[in-house]
Order: C-alpha cells, then structure tokens, then sequence
C-alpha cells in the first residue's frame, strides 16, 4: 500500500525527468553532442582510473613485486618469432644448471628434434640419462638409458622429495613458467639476473634470498646464474646476462613451442581477413545502394479527391 | 546462333563464368585454388626471409654429422 505510493511517485518523477532531459524537437546534434559527451566521459573516467591505480604508490608495494623492465625478446614482437640458436643454448644452460633442482615434466625429449638438435643429438643426450621401465616378464622393474618418447627426466621424485633437500620450498615445474607468471618472459630475465642486497632496513630470514622482482621480497632460491657458469659451444659470450636472455628463450620456447607456427599463420589471416573485410563491406555497398538511395513519397488521402478531378479532366 | 549481347570483357566474363551456376561454382573453386597457391608461395617466400637466420633449417647445417 505505502510501496505502490511509493512507486507510482517514483514512476511519476521518473516521466517527468525524462520530460526534462529529453532534447526538443530537430536537435538530433544536441542528442549526438550529448551521447558523445557520456561516452567520452565514461571512457575518459575508465582509462584516468586504470592509470592512477596502476602508477600509485601504496605502503605494500613489495607485496606485488617490481615490475620488470621491457626487454627486446624477438619472439615478443607482433610477427617476431624465435632464435633457435638461443633455445639451443637455452636448453644446454637448463639441462647444466636449473635441471639440478626444476622438473620439465611436459617436454619430451622428441620435442627437441627439428627444434634445437638433430635426431641422433637428442638420442644420444636421451640415453645419457637412466629411466625406470615398466616390469619385465619376472614382474621386476628395470633401468634403461632414455628414449626419444622418455619425458626430460625429473630431478626429485615427488613434491615431498623436492621440498626436503631445498628447505621446504618446491621448484616449480618450469614447462609453462613464463606463460604462469605475470610479466612472462621480462619476469624471468629480471628474476634471475636481479638479485641484489636487501635495502637497508629489509631484513630476509634465513634460507631466503633478496630478490626485488618477487612478490614479497624473499625468494628460496639462491642466484645460480654468473658470469661464465656455461660454457656455449657456438662461442656465444658466457655472460650472465646472455645466459640468462637464452634460457629464457628455452623456457618461452617450452612454454609456447607453436609461437613460430602462431605467429605465421597469424599474419596470414590478418591479410586475408582485412582484405575480405574491405570487400565484403563494398559488396555490401553496392548491393543496398539502390534501397538507401530511393524516394518514398507520401501520398496524404487530402490529395486522392484534387487528384481524382485531375485524371478525369 | 548466340542472342545479341555486349562487347565487352565484363560481359564476356558474366557470359562464360557467372551466368551458369555449374560454371560459377567451377570458377569459384578454380580461382580459389590458384590463389591460394600463389599466396602461399608468395607469402612463404617473404615469410623465410623476413625470419632468415633465426629458424632451425637455417642453424641445422652446423650440427649435422657426415
């Protein structure tokens, strides 16, 4: 009783705002002027709001990490694909340096040939390593060197395994990692070429390292990558720097291994899309101009009487 | 004995190709065959050199035993 007083009010106002606002008559520029104004003002509000939020400081910054700077990774251009010298060279620093403590459990070793290494390389890299293999005809398993079909072979049997020899703290499977982390692959260059003391006041517990670029701060694993830690075949520089931009590479390649792929057939079908685009809409064109360019003339019955003497006389 | 027409190439085409489903359809498929050949050839061709020097083919000639 009191809410349809309250409604029929509401409804009452309502009409009578619309009344107010609605623009008068032959001022459809008003009404443009002022659409165009709420959308502008509308997106003018949206784009000032994600900018002032992105760029403020707060007290909690540590928590999210400092944003890694912008590195010139050709696979990151629009149509830039990979160097696969670096994902060679990527992969020797993974296999020497990061396999020690991270698994790859999605890469198989047939996902190197034709990639990084001929067949008979990635065979003989394979069987360097011992797989255990189903039971034999007494029920017994057995060891045997690495096939093609053999994953990359994991450092730690489990999590638990993991946790125990590296203080609690499990590392990562590295198949997806620069897809995992905000920041992708500039995430993981600066990570591992970042570390650095803590500032001063910023105390890291015992077992954790100071890292800039990891939300919080502390991060459980030590720097691995220095100056000369590998030794490239093809005589690139072993700077930590170049190690690092290579297993990045690696790991990007690991991560995304149809970029090359992608990215050809992505520019293929921006030609082709844009140009039937274009075509279709000339099409469209010309098959409707003869309807939007026609005359309709109203014929008020005021006129049938004239019009009728007329036909007589 | 043809009925009368125009002389004219557009004419010609929509005589020859456009006129009969049956030949609309065979143009249609043809043109998009031989395009697509083309295009790809052509695009392939500016493909491998935009990336020359980065790809596994280009690299691979180091690494093969004799």
């Amino acid at each position: 009783m009191f809410s349809r007083n309250a409604f029929n009010t509401f409804k009452q106002a309502s009409q009578n705002a619309s009344k107010r606002f609605s623009t008068q008559a032959g001022s459809a520029k008003s009404y443009n002027v002022l659409m165009g104004a709420a959308a502008a003002t509308a997106v003018g509000s949206g784009v000032s709001l994600y900018y002032l939020n992105k760029n403020s400081a707060h007290a909690n910054m540590e928590a999210d990490g400092l944003h890694p700077a912008d590195h010139p990774f050709p696979q990151k251009k629009l149509m830039g694909t990979f160097d696969h010298a670096s994902i060679r060279r990527g992969f020797q620093v993974f296999k020497e340096v990061c396999a020690a403590c991270h698994s790859m459990d999605l890469v198989y070793w047939r996902n190197l040939v034709d990639v990084a290494y001929t067949e008979e390389e990635v065979r003989e890299m394979a069987a360097e390593y011992q797989y255990t293999d189903g039971p034999d005809d007494s029920g017994d398993m057995f060891e045997r060197p690495g096939k093609l079909t053999d994953p990359i072979p994991r450092p730690y049997a489990n999590e638990e395994a993991a946790r125990a020899a590296n203080g609690g703290a499990l590392p990562p499977d590295l198949s997806l990692i620069t897809k995992a982390r905000h920041g992708g692959v500039d995430y993981i260059y600066a990570l591992l070429t970042g570390y650095c003391d803590p500032p001063a006041g910023v105390e890291v517990r015992e077992g954790l390292n100071y890292n800039p670029y990891f939300p919080g701060g502390a991060i459980a694993m030590a720097q691995n990558i220095f100056d000369g830690v590998v030794e490239f075949e093809d005589g690139t520089p072993n700077t930590a720097s170049q190690i690092s931009k290579d297993v990045v590479t690696f790991l990007n390649w690991a991560a995304e291994p149809e970029l090359d792929e992608r990215k050809k057939i992505g520019v293929k079908a921006l030609m082709l899309f844009s140009t039937l685009t274009v075509i279709a809409l000339w099409i469209k064109r010309n098959r409707w101009h003869t309807l939007k360019s026609r005359k309709v003339v109203f014929n008020s019955p005021k006129n049938w009487q004239q019009q009728q003497q007329q036909k007589k006389n | 004995m043809v009925g009368g027409f125009t002389k004219s190439i557009s004419s010609f085409t929509y005589r020859t190709f456009f006129k009969k489903e049956s030949t609309y359809f065979t143009t249609v498929v043809a043109s998009g065959v031989a395009f697509s050949i083309a295009f790809n050839t052509m695009f392939e061709k500016y493909w491998d050199s935009k990336t020359a020097g980065t790809k596994w083919v280009d690299i691979k000639g180091r690494y093969i035993k004799e």
